[in-house]
């Protein structure tokens, strides 16, 4: 799943060890994230939009819709 | 990485190869194998990549969701790694891939375990969700 992080982080001012260390993550899963390695869960994915301030919509962009049925 | 951990990883590395070394050198000198010090080299080498990815020689220690993804993908990948050698040992040490000329009962019995375990866990713990 692709998603906006690096955008939103940039426009907030946070590095990415500054957002890794108020969602209680490491730098590195941050990382992965930004660069689609890795999908968030449920929990990390609404701790990253409440500390960016949007909403989940805005931070992760559906590929597929279909993707969602399986 | 830090100079601590660099050394302890070092230290990890000597003792593994120190025990793998003493082992090598008893089976080409003497040719005698000893269990225990393969067991040992093994231990050993587990401290070693323990310490070298986590930090931890058993591999604990703070870890968030990527590294306990990490943890449970490489746990799948790990699984199937064992089940493949498990078979290459059993064939290659037995010098047939015929199994009516196989006589290494107790390794038969662990390949055809590599097989049941993971869907009989599955079966196991599904029942916790359906």
């Amino acid at each position: 799943m692709k998603n906006r992080i690096k955008e939103y982080r940039e426009q907030f001012g946070l590095s990415q060890g500054k957002l890794a260390e108020k969602c209680n993550v490491s730098r590195q899963t941050i990382n992965a994230i930004e660069n689609n390695k890795y999908d968030p869960s449920l929990q990390l994915a609404f701790d990253i939009a409440g500390t960016l301030g949007v909403t989940m919509e805005d931070l992760f962009i559906l590929e597929k819709e279909g993707k969602r049925n399986g | 990485m830090a100079k601590s951990k660099k050394m302890t990883v070092g230290i990890a590395f000597m003792v593994f190869m120190s025990i793998a070394g003493f082992s090598l050198y008893k089976w080409i000198r003497f040719g005698v194998i000893d269990a225990g010090s393969i067991f040992f080299s093994f231990l050993a080498l587990s401290f070693f990549f323990n310490l070298l990815n986590w930090g931890d020689h058993e591999g604990g220690g703070k870890k968030d969701e990527l590294d306990r993804h990490i943890e449970t993908q490489s746990a799948k990948i790990g699984y199937y790694v064992l089940m493949i050698l498990s078979g290459l040992i059993l064939f290659v040490s037995e010098g047939t891939g015929d199994f009516n000329k196989i006589d290494n009962y107790p390794l038969v019995f662990v390949v055809g375990l590599t097989f049941i375990t993971v869907p009989i866990t599955e079966f196991i713990y599904s029942k916790k969700f359906k």
